[in-house]
């Protein structure tokens, strides 16, 4: 069976706050016909509670020699997205995280709730993250029947805050 | 113990005791007293933690992976991904990285 080398970190989130991190994967020429110029994979965690804060350890199990990583610190009404690199045995953080903060919308009235469909473009990866649970929004695939394509759809509720992104080349609009 | 100054005095012995000091290298500035504080100097930098972020170790540790486990302190942990395509997509990376490398490399040679 092959084996290969793993790296894993860890990072203690205070209360609060939930941290999600993703591996950014820029494809190689030679694959750029399979994948989309950037993949990201949601780097699996173990977790350990150390009094009111949560210690949590990261497993990147396919490192390669310099990987950049997203970090996603969702609190209650507020993300925080950081970058680091991790060379070797070093972890690099981005010296100025980016606050985003997102409106709550909340109504005395009662409203009825329906979930309304998004088609996600299966060639521009878009992960959308629900910031309460901190799960991702994944499309469910099925076949179009008229255009004879596979296509993928996601549930959305309507207001309620979702966080989404999408890894791009500085050049490209 | 005698406090007498003057020495010899009959039936008495002066004992006297001493020790060097260096001479004090503070200056006072111009306003200040004996007895002020001196100027006392940090090491290291002051930094603002804001509570929400958090707290990255630094330290990478490396641990044995398969298609299907990984291994850490001799335990072994099924992954929750098993994928041969995102192996063959991590060592094609790693390819294009080493020849990018090497290219740089021999750009600065010449």
């Amino acid at each position: 069976m092959e084996t290969w080398q793993g790296k894993h970190f860890s990072i203690t989130d205070p209360e609060g706050v939930n941290t999600v991190i993703y591996q950014i994967n820029k494809t190689p020429k030679e694959l750029l016909k399979d994948y989309p110029k950037y993949t990201v994979d949601r780097l699996d965690y173990s977790e350990e509670l150390r009094g009111n804060m949560k210690r949590k350890t990261f497993y990147v199990d396919f490192p390669t020699q310099e990987d950049e990583l997203l970090i996603l610190s969702f609190a209650k009404d507020k993300v925080v997205v950081n970058t680091a690199l991790m060379i070797d045995d070093k972890i690099s953080i981005s010296k100025k995280p980016m606050p985003l903060k997102f409106d709550s919308i909340y109504s005395e009235e009662e409203k009825e709730i329906k979930d309304f469909k998004y088609t996600p473009n299966l060639k521009r990866p878009i992960c959308i993250i629900d910031p309460e649970t901190t799960e991702e929004i994944k499309p469910t695939l099925y076949f179009d029947e008229e255009t004879n394509e596979v296509k993928g759809k996601c549930k959305l509720k309507p207001y309620k805050s979702y966080f989404a992104f999408e890894i791009r080349d500085k050049k490209e609009n | 113990m005698n406090t007498s100054p003057r020495h010899n005095v009959e039936g008495t012995q002066t004992i006297i005791t001493c020790m060097a000091m260096q001479a004090t290298k503070n200056m006072l500035k111009e306003g200040q007293k004996a007895g002020d504080a001196t100027k006392a100097i940090n090491s290291g930098s002051l930094e603002v933690t804001n509570l929400q972020m958090p707290i990255i170790e630094n330290n990478v540790v490396s641990h044995k992976v398969t298609a299907s486990h990984r291994e850490i302190n001799g335990e072994k942990y099924i992954r929750s991904k098993s994928d041969e395509k995102r192996r063959k997509l991590q060592l094609s990376i790693i390819k294009e990285q080493q020849e990018q490398q090497e290219k740089s490399g021999e750009e600065i040679g010449e």
